[in-house]
Formats: structure tokens, sequence, C-alpha cells
């Protein structure tokens, strides 16, 4: 059974403003840890807000393992649809200590009983011996880990995590998300992650949902999304990318910029390109049919060389690309260059932009 | 959009309120009450002597309240702003002791002032000994008058524009300030081109203030037999014993203050100045030491001593002079004080918390808006309330009176008196606002999601209420309580009204001996109501400052 279902999920908060989510559709596979990935605004709070009973939808369905909990007939209040979650600030009781927070959720159980589970939970973040010290004397990522616990602990069918890294620096992130993999993994526990961190998602998640204005946009794994994203937008949250309108020719693409071999066979007659600045190679000379541009700033990254380059036609208006090269090919700025995208990478949208 | 769905995912759902919602809905429709009750009036008949009221005394109500605010707000802007620049941008030698001290007036209501400086004034006071020969009438004569009462209004009530300002000047962008001083400009035309433009919003809420407190005043205007709006009023319900007029009367105010409130928000929409969050980066204060320090000095001096030093002196020597010679007189209206303002400070903050705690559970701006009503009643006088509450009624018995009279030939004259329910009412209404700001920043501040977290920890949102919210709020309930308390001891109008007959409070006590010339004796009273009036300003001087931490459990 799915630990969650959502069915044509509407919110709007403001007559005046535009949905926060707009008939959105999504189903989790039991077990997994799902990634919700957006911009501020983009829904995605909202969407585990939702989940969680926090705020009530508009319209549509929410069904958590098998159950429906928000409906149009019914409005299920957050404490009974057994979901655990995570806030971004962690949300710690600071007038508990680290047990009683822990054992917070476990008020059906007897007092032995809400012991050994939090013994058990304790044990399982390496903070047994942080048992009696309030959360204010814990630093980010224990607090970090004491909330994951305590959403644990009463074994929830789905386990909510809201931006559960943006508060931590960059070295305890690493850490931190590895942690929460494990830990998750162990309890076996149906997971939705909300980011805006693209690499978040890719280091902990099984799937990616990336959401914009409130409409899902792509739900895959992610070495799939990254191949085959369904549009720009989902390109470019795996990093820059150039884009081109193109048309489809026998042996490749017509740009106004110049012309790019391909052997594609499925790819509609009028088309956006977008190539990934690690996917052009760059060489001095070439047939005259091809891609030509002007290398322009150029800036050492230490592995590579980020070089910007204007692609110019008779009657288009130029475009500045970006090209990731090897840090030891020299290329002079001012100098006229060739470009060779690698053809098995090329990005095919529909459309025009 | 998939066709295969069941039709009813695409329909809105029903909106169903919960019990906390439905529960603050009817505490603010009981707030809206009164209010509702006196506006109606304006589209009724409101009979012959509000037709007396128009012909004789109407333009004179008018043109005094007009006199008295304008008066007010000018006389308090110069002392609040010249003193809170002073306080914020200048080094001083006893900077930090007027920086509270200026505060201190907040203690003292304007009509408990007004008693005291009768006392200094009076027929066999020293200063009338010494000016006799000058004037032809008492002095007391000539202070008993519009001016007097502007002058006392203006010391008593500027402590609400100066803290307002003192803060906004402080929280001003020190790098604002720091380009216009390398811009080439002298702290005066700082202050004018810079600071005084940016803190006007601030400025302009800060006399809404004073305008409100001055309208609700009765005590200081009666005694000096100034006819403002509120006199008129009195006027209207007990000596002309019409009700119709009174209530016509209170809504012409109501609309007043409803403009009033109007503009100021008007106003504070207009710009949006963002102001430094980070408090430490304020202006280094300049130096100002021995003839230089005369200015500041001066300007904070002042205030203090007309405000709090001079009255408040007179009132301690009246307390000191009547040690032992306390009658068992005085225990009653104390009493009756104690129970009053502890039952009212304990209904408000529950109060409150239901309709604070709905607009937590529920973040719509709808029930942000809703709350922010059940909280007008401060800015509506206290006079008005009482109207709006006890009109209603008044006219039930009339008709009751009537018809029995008419039909039967019994009188049965007014049978229902005011009780003690109208009061709390009445008090519950206007100082509803005092428990719900605190408590609405401190939900804000303490408690962000964590009664969220403990609801997906599966509490109700009662529980989440008790286990979570209220030991977290301890501090700001208290706080809230203290500053409910102390509001109740000091007000004199919804008393005056609303109290049973042979209830007396100590503010009601002070007025009927003042009124009947034993001043001594109700300035020895109002003693008592300006001491426990000091503690609330030592919590509003830490809230405002913004230093007042909660201390949860380590």
């Amino acid at each position: 059974m799915c630990a969650l279902v959502i069915r044509k999920l509407t919110k709007q908060y403001n007559a005046r403003e535009n949905p926060a989510l707009i008939d959105l559709n999504l189903s989790t596979e039991p077990g997994e840890l799902l990634a919700l990935v957006g911009a501020s605004g983009s829904g995605k709070s909202t969407l585990l807000r939702l989940i969680a009973g926090l705020e009530q939808a508009d319209k549509g369905s929410i069904t958590i393992s098998g159950k429906e909990v928000s409906g149009p007939s019914q409005h299920l209040p957050p404490e009974k649809r057994g979901v655990g979650m995570v806030f971004q600030d962690f949300a710690l009781f600071p007038h508990l200590t680290v047990r009683q927070n822990i054992q917070f959720g476990l008020s059906g159980m007897s007092v032995a009983e809400q012991q050994s589970r939090a013994d058990e939970l304790l044990e399982m973040i390496h903070m047994t011996s942080f048992a009696e010290r309030y959360p204010n004397s814990l630093s980010g990522g224990e607090q970090q880990r004491i909330a994951l616990a305590r959403s644990l602990a009463p074994s929830p069918a789905l386990l909510l995590l809201d931006e559960p890294f943006s508060n931590l620096d960059e070295s305890l992130k690493k850490e931190l998300r590895r942690d929460v993999q494990r830990i998750v993994a162990r309890t076996a526990t149906t997971t939705i992650l909300v980011t805006h961190d693209i690499n978040d998602a890719l280091t902990i998640a099984d799937r990616i949902a990336i959401l914009r204005n409130g409409q899902l946009q792509q739900l895959d794994r992610p070495e799939k999304m990254y191949q085959q994203p369904v549009n720009p937008y989902v390109a470019s949250f795996f990093g820059e990318i150039n884009l081109v309108a193109a048309e489809k020719r026998p042996k490749g693409f017509q740009t106004p910029y110049g012309f790019i071999t391909a052997e594609t066979t499925n790819a509609p007659e009028n088309c956006l390109l977008g190539i990934r600045p690690s996917a052009i190679k760059i060489v001095a000379n070439s047939q005259d049919k091809g891609l030509r541009g002007q290398a322009g700033r150029r800036t050492f990254m230490g592995d590579i060389h980020v070089i910007e380059i204007q692609l110019t036609a008779a009657d288009h208006p130029s475009v500045n690309w970006i090209a990731y090269v090897p840090a030891q090919q020299v290329i002079e700025t001012g100098t006229s260059i060739a470009l060779q995208p690698d053809p098995d990478l090329l990005l095919i949208f529909p459309g025009t932009p | 959009m998939s066709k295969t769905l069941p039709i009813k995912y695409g329909r809105r759902y029903k909106w169903r309120p919960d019990s906390w919602q439905i529960l603050s809905f009817s505490i603010v429709f009981l707030v809206l009450l009164p209010l509702i009750s006196i506006l109606s009036n304006l589209f009724g008949p409101a009979g012959d002597a509000w037709q007396h009221i128009v012909d004789t005394n109407l333009l004179h109500y008018i043109r005094t309240s007009a006199l008295l605010i304008l008066g007010t707000t000018l006389l308090s802007a110069l002392i609040a702003v010249s003193s809170a620049w002073a306080i914020a941008f200048y080094d001083f030698p006893g900077r930090r002791f007027f920086e509270w001290a200026l505060i201190l007036p907040l203690a003292l209501p304007a009509y408990i002032s007004a008693y005291a400086y009768i006392g200094i004034l009076d027929y066999d006071s020293l200063v009338q000994q010494l000016l006799a020969p000058l004037l032809p009438l008492p002095i007391r004569e000539y202070f008993m008058s519009l001016s007097g009462a502007i002058f006392i209004f203006a010391f008593a009530l500027y402590p609400y524009l100066y803290l307002i300002t003192r803060i906004a000047f402080q929280r001003q962008s020190r790098t604002i300030l720091e380009s216009a001083r390398l811009l080439g400009h002298s702290s005066r035309s700082i202050f004018w081109k810079v600071a005084l433009p940016l803190s006007r919003p601030a400025i302009a809420a800060g006399l809404a203030l004073i305008f409100m407190e001055t309208m609700n005043d009765y005590g200081l205007v009666k005694y000096f037999g100034v006819y403002t709006f509120t006199t008129g009023i009195f006027e209207a319900w007990y000596e002309l014993d019409a009700s119709a007029a009174a209530t016509r009367l209170s809504a012409l105010l109501m609309l007043l203050t409803f403009g009033m409130i109007g503009l100021e928000l008007w106003q504070r929409r207009q710009k949006g100045y963002a102001s430094s969050s980070n408090m430490d980066l304020t202006l280094s204060r300049v130096k100002k030491r021995g003839s230089k320090a005369i200015f500041p000095l001066v300007v904070c001096f002042l205030p203090f001593f007309f405000g709090f030093l001079l009255p408040g002196t007179q009132l301690a020597s009246w307390s000191i002079g009547s040690i032992g010679k306390l009658e068992s007189e005085f225990l009653t209206p104390f009493l009756n004080s104690m129970m009053l303002a502890s039952t009212t400070a304990i209904i408000i903050v529950a109060v409150a918390l239901v309709v604070v705690y709905t607009t937590h559970l529920h973040r719509s701006t709808e029930m942000k808006l809703l709350s922010k009503i059940s909280t007008l009643g401060y800015s509506i006088p206290g006079a008005i309330i009482a109207i709006g509450i006890i009109a209603p009624f008044v006219y039930f018995q009339r008709t009751v009176h009537e018809f029995m009279t008419g039909v039967f030939g019994i009188s049965t004259g007014l049978f229902l008196s005011s009780t003690i329910g109208f009061l709390l009412i009445g008090y519950t209404i206007r100082f509803l606002a005092l428990a719900f700001n605190p408590l609405e920043s401190g939900f804000e501040r303490n408690c962000r999601n964590l009664d969220e977290a403990a609801r997906i920890l599966g509490r109700t949102p009662l529980q989440a209420l008790r286990e979570v919210d209220l030991p977290l709020l301890r501090g700001t309930i208290f706080t809230a309580a203290i500053l409910v308390f102390v509001d109740v001891l000091k007000d004199l109008p919804l008393t005056l009204l609303l109290a049973p007959p042979n209830f007396p409070t100590l503010a009601t006590e002070a007025h009927y001996l003042a009124e009947n010339e034993v001043i001594a004796q109700a300035g020895t009273i109002a003693s008592a109501i300006v001491l426990a009036g000091m503690i609330p300003v030592y919590i509003l001087n830490r809230l405002m400052t913004g230093d007042l931490t909660e201390n949860t459990e380590q």
C-alpha cells in the first residue's frame, strides 16, 4: 500500500494571489525517500503542511496509508494523521529534556515502554549521553538528530522533513545527509524531504519531484531526471544550461548560429535544444557549417575554465553561452572558436523559447 | 485535467469552523456588540434632549474638544520629540536615569495629576500666598481651565509618544544617519531632514494614542469644568437623564475616533520605512559635557519634573500626612478595586489566550483581521463602551415601565441596576488589547511552530496549549495580567458609569472626594493607584526596549 496518495490537490491562500498548489497529483512508493525540490514560493512547503494537516486544502484529496485524511468530506487534524515531521528550525520543546522531547509523541504507551523506545532511538542517533540535557545546550546538528528521533519515535507511516539541512553549515550538511539517510533507511519509513537545494535531493533521495508555481514539473529518479528533463526549468536545476531554438534536419539540428550534428530520430520538427556547459567541446577549426562563436571572459575554477562564448547570427540577436573546458586547454579571449556539442548529451525540448 | 477522477475532487471544500473559531467569533461579536448598538443609534430619532444639546452645547463640546486635542498633541509632541531626541542621540550626565524616568508619568493618570496640582496651587498653598499680590483672582481659578487641562494632559500623556519616538530614533539605520553626516549635515540638520521624517509614522502612531487617551478622560475635564464630548456624554446621561442623547453623542465621538484610527492606518500604509533589525548598530551618541549638556538636561528634566516629580511629591506628602489617620472607609474601595482588577485580569487573559491561540492555529488573513477587531475597544473612550452596554438595558426597562404603567397602572421603575457583570464586560472590551498584544508577540516569539510539532506528535489543540504553549508563556501571561490589573485600577469613566450603586473603588472614591473638595484625602487614595501603576511602567519599559526575554527552565 502506498503511504501517500495525493489527487488533484489545490490550495489558494488568498483570492488575490495565484494558488500555492494547482491540481497536484503524487504518490509515493513504499519505503522510498522522495525529495520535493523547488524555489521559494513553488508550493513545496505548502504541500508538506497540507500533508501534515497544518493547513486545509481547498480542493482534492490526500490519502495516507489507504485512509483519506483530507478530502471534500473531511479534514483530519494533524494529531490523528500518524505522520512525523521535522521542522526547519527543529521545533524542539525548550522546556523539556531531550528524553522528554523524544517521549512526547509516545503518550499512548506505558512509562516503561516509552523509556525503552526513547533509549532505542537515542542509541540509533548515537546520542544516549544527551538524554537529560535541554535542547538549548545542543548544537544545530545535535538538535537536528533529536528532532528526527522525536518524529520517528511513534513509528509514523510517513515522515516529513521540511528543509532539514538549511539551518546547518556546509560541512555539517554532508555528515547529516548521510545520517538522515541511514536512520530513515533503517526504519524503512516512507519519507518526503522538502528542499530548495538539489544537492540534498541528489545525495539522499530515491526519487525527485520538481515543483514550480504550485505545479509538479517532473517526478523521476535522479539520473533519469538529469538525463531526460521534461523542460528547461527542470534541466536548470542541475546547473547552468545553454538554450537555443532549432529545426530538425536529417543529420542533426539547424540553429540560427550554426548546425549541430546529431543522429536523433524522435525529435519534433521545431524544438528547443539544451546543452550543458560540460557537454561542449571547443576546437580551433571545424567544418564551416558548425556552431561558431567568439571566446569572451574566462574564469579559472580549478579543474576547469568557465568560458563565456558569444554566438552571433545575421538576423538574430547574439546570445551568450557558457562552456567548461579542461584547465590545461588555453583559449585566448577574443579568438574565434568552433563548438562541438556532444550529440549524446543533447537535451531536446518540444516548442520554442 | 484527468477525466477519470470522481467529480467531487474538483469541488471546493466546505468551510467548517472548529470550536476554537466559534469561541473566538463569539468573543469578537461580544466585543463589537456595544459598539454596534451605539452606531445603530445614528439612524434612529434621538429625541428632544438631543435637540436641546444640539441647540445649546454641541458646538461648545466640539470646539473645546478640538482645542483640547490640538493643544495637548502639540505640547506633548514638543515635549516628547525633544526629549526622545536628546536620549537617543546625546550622551550627557544623567542620561541613563532620564531614559526610563521620562516614562514615569504614565503611572500618574491625568485626573490624579490634576488633584495634585490643585493641591499645590490651592487657596492656602505657598504658591498662592506668593502670587496673591500679583493676581486679582486665586491662581487656582486660572489653572482650572482649558489651558490648565492641556498642561496636565500633555505632561501626563507625552510618555506614550516619547517611548515610540525614542525607539524609532534608536532603531534608525546607523548607516543612513552616518551617510547623512558624511554628506556634510550637522546633527541639527540631520534631525530635521533625516531622523524626523523617517520617524513620522511612529510619531503619528504616538499622537493617535494621546488623542484616544485625552478623549477617554472624564476625571480631569469634569474637575476643571472643561466641556468636552466625554463630559457631555456624562451630563446627558445623568443630568438630562437622556440615554438616547448620550448615545447619540457617543456615536459622534466614536465616528471621530474611527476617523482617527483610519487616518493613522492610512499614514502608516503610505511608506514602509525599513528599520535596521540589528539593535547593536545604533549611532554612537554625541558626547555633551559641561555647558553643552544644559540643553539635553533641561529638555529631559522639565517633563520628568512637571509630569511626575512635582505632582508625585504632593501626593507623597499627603500620604505621609495621613499615615495612621486612614479610616476604615478606605478599606472597602481598596478591596473592591482589588477584586475588580484581579477578576478582570483573569477574564481578559483567558479571553485573549483563546483569540490569540485561535489565530495562531488558523493562520489566515481573515482570522488575523478578526482578532485585531477584538482589540478595537482600547481606542474607544470608556464612556462610549459603558453607554453602549447600559443604554440598551435602560431602554428595555423604560419600555417595560411605560407598558406596565399604561396597561396595569403599576410603576416598575428601573428594576435592574447596573451589576458587576456589566462592569466586567466593559473592562474586558476596553482592556482586551492590553493582554492581546503581549500574548500575540509572545506566541510569535516563543511558540512559533512548537505547538504544530506537538499536534503532529498526537496532541489536540487544547493539549498542545496546555503542555507546550502555556509553560513557555508563563512570563508573558503574568505581564499581560499586570498590565490589565493596573489599568482597571486607574480607570474612572467606565467604572463611574457601570459600577453598581454603593460600590466605591479607589478611583471613584478619589474622584468623589476631589469633587467635594476633600482634596488631601483624594490624593492619599490616588497615591495607592500611582504606586500600583509604577509596576507596569517598569514592565512597559522592558517590553518596549525588547530585553524582556522569556525565562525558560534550564
